[in-house]
């Protein structure tokens, strides 16, 4: 599929970026380790959070990482035993234990493990079944912020931690990040709605802070969450059109 | 749980004939055998009907997937009664409840008027089907017939691109109704759990139609594709579909393993997605239904000569679920399939998608065989399987004194 002029660079770009994310990224499941071998459960709630929203910042929707990206995000669903299944690891697996009153000791092991498949992911960063076919990042536009949608905000990867609005919020950033690679390839009117209809999501998020914290969307007042969902739909019908016009059929 | 389970049919497990089984009163069920008239009333259809006496049960291949009525409905139970007496009073029940629906009879001329007037005082057959399956926990310890189970029933396992909900998965009993029009699938769901209170609590329950031609061929599924084009039809598919294995139970003989996956389509972010992405995905043109190596709906893909996937990808969703091959022929299923529409999802998306119903000789030759291929294909990113069950659908009612699994149970 050949791509317009430029989009190239911009995923090499974009490597460059994800690899910077993975970097801190690494730092803080470190600190979530270290946090779960002192049985620190406070503190690893606290530093889980700051990991999976690095997660989000890394910008692999869509499973686009293929197997190294879902040892570390995946979920339980399609494993014989769900959440109990010894195959689901990573984030969502910590999240788990952290917001289900599992020991640290439990969780350690999926701390150590974690860590070792974050380096397999920025080892394997530009292969060509993560970040390095420039096709992805045609997708990765507009899948991000369309992850947010179907995995956030619908609740189905919320396995305690109530985070899908912190998460969307990460999403908004990767998305942002991602949109400043391709944008100068693009009409800038384009680009230029597409950013206000962005700014207009993260408004909506605001209000469903309460002291400071976001709310899970199943606590959120429906007029607020109405808002959220109307801005996040009406940006990725915009974004939806970016593929095509970075494609050079 | 366990009080109904034991004042469940405290009549039926009495009475001798328990033929029929009236309404209720105070929660206790009433036989009236006694009444019950032997012959069925004089079958007078004001509308389409189809045989509900045979071999096989109606709503599979009578009407066939290529003409099947337009509403449907699929119901799941739990079976709460006491004893396998108990459980044969229920089919009993179920069995003279779906004769009547069936067959159309004029209301005046038997003694089981319809409890609600749904569809008028003089109901229509509209085209009415009720097909009877158990899934296999039936076959537990509660009811003596662990070692009569088919042979290949189990529980619907969890597949890996699946989002399983409790809420909406398996059951001792599956009933599916099909008819011309909604009204008349509530109607009938309607008559035949009034009948049914005490013993089989409904578990999840979900509404289907298909849609018409549009604008001609196999209708289109709500991602906006013909769906249920290759489908195998007439002797081909019976030999597909009737159980005849002498290794199972003889009582088996005559039924169909049914297969329900209940998948939700991300129909919003379908229609963000460029058509020829689309096509890929499913291997035929969206506009015509085409196979992408050919230009009619009836054309058949020719895989052999295309190795690479130039014309058809590798993963294409018609090229991973039959490849076409001499070794993949007898894993085809028989696809029955509707669409639901329910309500809003927690993000305001559209709750739409698909009841994927197919049926076959063996689950595990044949839609498991499918299911595996497309693990893992790139349709997933836009539906999710969340709910259904595997069935073993009861061999048919052969006449008025026949029951459903009455083989099984006697
Ligand atoms: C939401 C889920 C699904 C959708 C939207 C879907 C849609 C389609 C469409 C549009 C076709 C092409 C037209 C046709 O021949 O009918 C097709 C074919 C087919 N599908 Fe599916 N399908 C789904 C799930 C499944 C599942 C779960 C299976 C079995 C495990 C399956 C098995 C088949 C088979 C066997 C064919 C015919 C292939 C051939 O003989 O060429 N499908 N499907």
């Amino acid at each position: 599929m050949p791509l317009i002029p430029g989009v190239d660079q911009a995923n090499a770009d974009y490597i460059a970026y994800s690899s910077g994310i993975l970097a801190t990224l690494r730092t803080d499941v470190d600190a979530l380790r270290s946090d779960l071998a002192s049985s620190d459960l406070s503190s690893a709630r606290r530093d889980w959070l700051a990991a999976q929203l690095d997660w989000e910042r890394v910008g692999a929707s869509y499973d686009s990482f293929g197997a190294l990206g879902i040892a570390v995000d995946g979920l339980p669903d399609g494993l014989p035993e769900g959440v109990n299944d010894p195959a689901f690891t990573g984030l969502h697996r910590l999240e788990y234990g952290l917001w289900h009153d599992q020991s640290a000791a439990t969780l350690l092991p999926i701390a150590d493990r974690l860590v070792a498949d974050v380096a397999a992911v920025a080892t394997h960063l530009s292969d060509p079944d993560l970040a390095g076919n420039p096709l992805s990042l045609t997708l990765r536009v507009h899948e991000i912020l369309e992850d947010a949608l179907r995995d956030h905000l619908s609740g189905i990867d919320d396995e305690g931690a109530g985070a899908a609005y912190a998460e969307t919020s990460a999403d908004i950033d990767a998305t942002r990040a991602v949109l400043g690679m391709v944008g100068p390839l693009l009409d800038p009117h384009l680009v230029a709605d597409t950013t206000s209809q962005m700014d207009e999501l993260v408004a909506a998020l605001q209000d469903a802070k309460q002291s400071g914290q976001w709310l899970a969307p199943v606590a959120t007042p429906l007029p607020t969450r109405q808002r959220i969902d109307a801005a996040l739909g009406q940006v990725l019908e915009t974004l939806a059109i970016f593929p095509d016009l970075l494609k050079d059929d | 749980m366990t009080m109904d389970r034991r004042t469940f049919l405290k009549g039926a497990a009495a009475g001798a004939a328990g033929v029929a089984l009236s309404g209720g009163i105070g929660g206790l069920i009433v036989v009236r055998g006694e009444q019950a008239p032997h012959a069925t009333p004089s079958a007078k259809p004001t509308s389409d009907s189809y045989a509900f006496h045979g071999p096989n049960q109606a709503g599979i291949l009578t009407p066939a997937p290529a003409a099947k009525q337009a509403a449907a409905c699929y119901a799941a139970f739990d079976v709460l009664a006491a004893n396998s007496t108990e459980l044969a009073d229920l089919l009993k029940t179920i069995t003279t409840r779906s004769r009547y629906l069936a067959s159309g009879v004029d209301p005046s001329a038997q003694d089981y008027p319809s409890s609600d007037t749904v569809m008028g005082p003089q109901f229509p057959t509209d085209g009415l089907t009720v097909t009877v399956s158990v899934g296999s926990s039936l076959f537990d310890d509660r009811y003596g017939l662990a070692g009569q189970s088919p042979r290949h029933l189990t529980v619907m396992p969890v597949f890996p691109d699946d989002t399983p909900d409790p809420a909406w998965l398996h059951g001792d009993l599956l009933l599916q109704l099909c008819a011309d029009h909604p009204d008349a699938v509530h109607h009938a769901l309607r008559d035949i759990t009034k009948r049914t209170r005490g013993g089989m609590p409904l578990r999840w329950k979900i509404e289907g139609y298909a849609s018409p031609p549009r604008p001609s061929g196999t209708p289109r599924n709500l991602m906006g594709f013909k769906d249920g084009t290759a489908n195998p039809t007439g002797d081909e598919a019976s030999s597909l579909v009737w159980v005849n294995d002498p290794a199972e139970p003889a009582w088996a003989i005559g039924g169909s393993y049914q297969v329900v996956r209940l998948i939700r389509m991300l129909v919003e972010f379908w229609d963000r997605v460029g058509v020829k992405e689309q096509e890929n995905l499913f291997g035929r043109m969206r506009d015509s239904g085409a196979p992408l190596d050919g230009s009619v709906e009836a054309d058949i893909p020719n895989y052999a000569v295309d190795p690479t996937g130039i014309y058809t990808p590798l993963d294409a969703h018609i090229r991973l679920a039959n490849p076409r091959t001499a070794e993949t022929a007898n894993q085809r299923i028989l696809r029955r399939s509707y669409n639901y529409d329910l309500g809003a999802d927690l993000n305001g998306n559209l709750q739409a998608g698909h009841i994927f119903v197919c049926y076959q000789q063996d689950v595990e030759r044949q839609f498991a065989k499918n299911q595996a291929r497309l693990a893992g294909e790139p349709l997933i990113d836009y539906v999710q399987p969340f709910g259904g069950g595997y069935f073993f659908v009861l061999p048919g009612v052969r006449d008025d004194n026949d029951w459903y699994g009455r083989q099984l149970l006697t």
